[in-house]
């Protein structure tokens, strides 16, 4: 197993995986209820079998017609794609890799969760726009491809989260599941796009990856601070009322985010390298909004 | 209360301010740092440079504890002083209440026309506070300083002239003591008769009022009382010698009448020329009833009335018990016999002689005079010691004996000495002495000491450095003398005469060793107690001469009559104009004094509280830097 993702980690999302499933099916009988209006039973279409899927949807009929093992698929079990959206702009690698990695492994677990729950996962890389969007995955045999490819991000470049988000959704087919993992220090129309993208149906999580530093700067005197995209240099001198200027910034920030997420119905979650990968994807899972 | 810097100078230490100002503000060498975004950090920047270098400087709690050590430590270094006294020009009176201010000058008195000297410098003087110094038998600051020109008329108009000697110089200097705690800011004037010779300091700004005018006096200036035992009648016979000494500019008839209580004991009349001194023997039979054991001299005067100053031209006397001494006689030669002749020839003394190592018996020499020839031994409880010819090599109560050698004729000798008052070595010719040295010599033969003085406080004692068969002395009356003073010496009764029972001193009075209280009755029937301790008690400052009256309740009822006098060749030399001499060089000049209270120690103490703080608060704030937000 990659070490983004050891097996402790997945021992844990696995039961968080069941747990939702469970929470899911005392309301319907798929397992992700679409957020779409139409008949519940009603058939839309076959899907060859691919690992992980569960088979009591197996089409045992086609089955026994083709010889191939099909999925049948209704209208309330659509076809999901979580398309993970990962920032990789140089203010992830700023103050070294942690940040980074952290982010890696938000977007691997909930490309776990979504592969493990038969449903394709999509790493989209964005920094300056979208740089490339990998072929969706699908079923347990992919989490290595899926994981490789988080494993080789590299942070480059600025960020345009905005225009990354609206290429994506140009490129979607179907709405599905988008999951922005980034820093949203972008100050970027970023909070449009994603309004957009809820309009346009899809499940908005945002997932946002501070570094320990930007959460509790450890830093007293005089520097010289270096924006890790631009380059622009900002003299400051460190002091109890310079760090009360950043905490009222960066509270907005927050603030931006819990009202982009209130008016997309988005989830919200805030993680940092120091927390533990499961505890973030237990509030990713609840959908809770970050304080 | 004045502030002073007793260091000014190190006030330029506080020019280390403007480096480590310039360091806060130049100091920004700052740390290239790469973070996510500086757009969070742009409102910090913005209120970082919303601030002038200046107002940084103000927040900068580092700084200003740096700075607050910084300017303690440069005060501390300038020796910041708290005077408690102004440094207003002072003007300090010295007013001399010596005895011969009493002298009457034409119509008035000295101690009167000082006191108008004394009250014209006060009333003359610019503005500014003044000191009185009354310079009597001690100086002491009666007024001031003070303003307050009534307090000082009061102050003034209540001196008087003592029976005393004066402190003219011991007061000038408690003067210049009283300007130099003001900085140097002030004038002595010194009101005398000039009497009394004093020095003048360098740098410190006197002016002189002689007050009176030259004026002729005779004085009694001693005063000794012996008792002669008689060899023909039960009664011993009391003999008063006193010297009587003419400071007149012509001869003088003068009459000497002895008195003993009321009754008149003796007279003589003589004429004292000008300028001479006159021997006074007087003696009288004591009779049973006599109220007391003090004799008074008086003085009279058949032409011219009175003199200048009446306090010394009467003198007092104790007349000695009639009690035997004893007398223990050790010497290493039976062929000695000069000295053994001599103590024998008077009946007051109860000889006993032993060998040498006899003295060594413990109680042996309680109360007793020890003559010592060719031994020295250090007896314990003798009351008096007299040693000849001690063996040379070996130390002799302090003494350094040498070898014996000729002797070159005798050059000088010493008269102050209990031992050796009344008299004279005229004539005396020593063959062979051993040479002293390490003690103070009291018969000089050119550079050799002859006679060393071994006194102890009471214990008087002399080392005679050669045996009495060495010389022609015991052919002189003055050997008998000598010893008979060693005889009074043991008596308790020789130095109280005219040494330590002067106006002005204290007076030691001999009780019982178990006496605590002893009360003083003076001539006018003023009482004083004392505390008596170790078989003596001590009465400070006596100013009135006279017959005084010590008296003890335990451990059983006693008393002892004591006499006082003024005794003062100087105080009596009305003619004297005085004269001032410039101290040397080196002696002590007025400057500023510190007679003030430092505070650079707590200045000192607060600069390294500073440091500490900066260091605790620099440790602290690092430790504290932020929070985590969220």
């Amino acid at each position: 197993m990659s070490a983004l993702l050891d097996a402790d980690v997945i021992r844990e999302l696995e039961v968080l995986r069941k747990r939702a499933r469970a929470r899911v099916r005392s309301v319907s009988a798929g397992e992700r209820t679409s957020r779409r209006r139409g008949a519940s039973a009603e058939f839309r279409e076959h899907r060859p079998y691919a690992s992980g899927d569960d088979p009591r949807r197996i089409d045992w009929a086609a089955y026994a017609r083709t010889g191939e093992p099909v999925m049948k698929l209704f209208a309330a079990d659509e076809d999901v794609i979580v398309r993970l959206v990962v920032d990789t702009s140089a203010s992830v690698g700023a103050l070294g890799s942690a940040k980074l990695r952290a982010a890696q492994r938000v977007a691997a677990a909930i490309g776990y969760l979504a592969l493990a729950s038969a449903e394709r996962a999509q790493i989209v890389v964005a920094n300056e726009g979208l740089e490339r969007a990998h072929e969706p995955a699908r079923g347990r045999s992919s989490l290595p491809k899926l994981l490789t490819a988080l494993d080789a991000l590299e942070p480059r470049g600025g960020t345009d989260l905005a225009r990354a988000v609206e290429d994506t959704l140009g490129r979607a087919r179907s709405p599905g599941i988008l999951a922005i993992v980034s820093d949203f220090l972008d100050g970027g129309p970023w909070d449009h796009a994603v309004t957009r993208a809820a309009a346009a149906g899809h499940e908005i999580v945002l997932v946002q990856v501070l570094a320990d530093e930007e959460l509790e700067p450890p830093w007293d005197g005089d520097f010289e601070l270096e924006d890790a995209e631009t380059g622009e240099i900002v003299e400051i001198t460190v002091s109890p009322e310079a760090l009360q200027a950043y905490e009222t910034e960066l509270r907005a920030n927050f603030a931006r985010l819990r009202d982009v997420a209130s008016r997309a119905r988005a989830a919200y979650v805030r993680t940092s390298p120091s927390e533990p990968i499961c505890a973030a994807m237990r509030r990713v899972v609840a959908r809770e909004v970050q304080a | 209360m004045s502030l002073t810097l007793l260091a000014p100078r190190a006030l330029l230490a506080l020019l280390f301010v403007l480096p480590l100002v310039a360091l806060y503000i130049l100091k920004v060498r700052r740390e290239r740092l790469v973070v996510p975004s500086t757009s969070l950090w742009l409102a910090a920047r913005r209120d970082h440079t919303a601030r002038s270098p200046f107002r940084r400087l103000v927040r900068e709690t580092s700084l200003l504890l740096q700075l607050a050590a910084i300017v303690l430590t440069s005060l501390a270094l300038s020796r910041p002083a708290l005077r408690a006294t102004s440094t207003a020009p002072v003007l300090v009176l010295v007013v001399d209440t010596s005895a011969s201010m009493a002298a009457s000058d034409g119509a008035s008195t000295r101690i009167e026309l000082a006191r108008a000297a004394a009250i014209r410098a006060i009333d003359g003087r610019a503005g500014g506070e003044v000191i009185v110094i009354e310079a009597g038998a001690e100086p002491t600051r009666i007024a001031g300083p003070t303003s307050d020109s009534a307090t000082l008329r009061r102050v003034v108009d209540a001196l008087q002239a003592r029976a005393s000697r004066g402190s003219l110089g011991r007061a000038v200097d408690l003067a210049a003591e009283e300007i130099a705690a003001r900085g140097g800011a002030g004038r002595v004037r010194v009101i005398t008769d000039g009497a009394e010779p004093w020095t003048r300091r360098p740098g410190l700004p006197v002016d002189v009022d002689r007050v009176g005018h030259a004026a002729d006096n005779v004085a009694l200036t001693h005063i000794d009382v012996r008792r002669q035992a008689a060899r023909e009648a039960d009664q011993d016979v009391v003999v008063v010698d006193a010297i009587v000494q003419s400071f007149a500019s012509s001869p003088r008839d003068v009459v000497a009448e002895l008195r003993v209580g009321e009754r008149a004991a003796g007279e003589q009349a003589f004429t004292l020329a000008a300028g001479a001194g006159h021997a006074l023997t007087l003696p009288f039979t004591p009779v049973a009833g006599d109220p007391s054991r003090v004799v008074t001299l008086r003085l009279k005067y058949a032409r011219g009335g009175a003199d200048a100053l009446a306090s010394d031209d009467v003198a007092y006397a104790r007349v000695p018990s009639a009690a035997t001494v004893p007398v223990l006689h050790a010497s290493a030669s039976p062929d000695a016999t000069w000295v053994r002749r001599a103590l024998t020839s008077d009946r007051a003394l109860a000889v006993t002689s032993l060998a040498p190592a006899e003295l060594a018996r413990p109680g042996a020499a309680r109360d007793a005079l020890v003559v010592e020839e060719g031994a020295c031994i250090d007896v314990p409880g003798a009351r008096a010691i007299v040693v000849l010819a001690p063996p040379p090599g070996a130390p002799c109560l302090g003494v350094t004996v040498a070898a014996a050698a000729a002797t070159p004729p005798i050059t000088s000798w010493e008269t102050e000495h209990p031992l050796l008052r009344f008299l004279t070595f005229d004539g005396v010719h020593v063959r062979e002495s051993t040479a002293l040295s390490g003690a103070p010599a009291l018969l000089r033969a050119g550079p050799t000491s002859l006679v060393a003085d071994v006194s102890r406080p009471g214990r008087p004692g002399v080392v005679i450095g050669f045996a009495a068969e060495e010389s022609d002395w015991p052919l002189r009356a003055s050997f008998v003398l000598f010893f008979h003073n060693a005889a009074e010496a043991v008596r308790g009764e020789v130095a109280s005469e005219l040494a330590s029972a002067r106006t002005g001193e204290p007076l030691r009075v001999r009780v019982p060793p178990e006496t605590s209280e002893v009360t003083l009755v003076g001539p006018r029937g003023v009482r004083r107690t004392a505390v008596a301790a170790g078989g003596v008690a001590t009465f400070g400052d006596v100013r009135e001469p006279g017959a005084y009256r010590a008296e003890w309740a335990a451990p059983r009822a006693g008393h002892a009559d004591l006499a006082v006098n003024l005794a003062s060749a100087a105080e009596s030399n009305l003619r004297a104009v005085g004269e001032t001499t410039e101290a040397p060089a080196s002696g002590s000049a007025v400057t500023a004094t510190p007679r003030a209270r430092e505070a650079w120690p707590y200045l000192a103490l607060l600069a390294l509280a500073a440091l500490a703080a900066d260091a605790l608060w620099l440790t602290r704030t690092r430790r504290r830097v932020s929070r985590r937000i969220a």
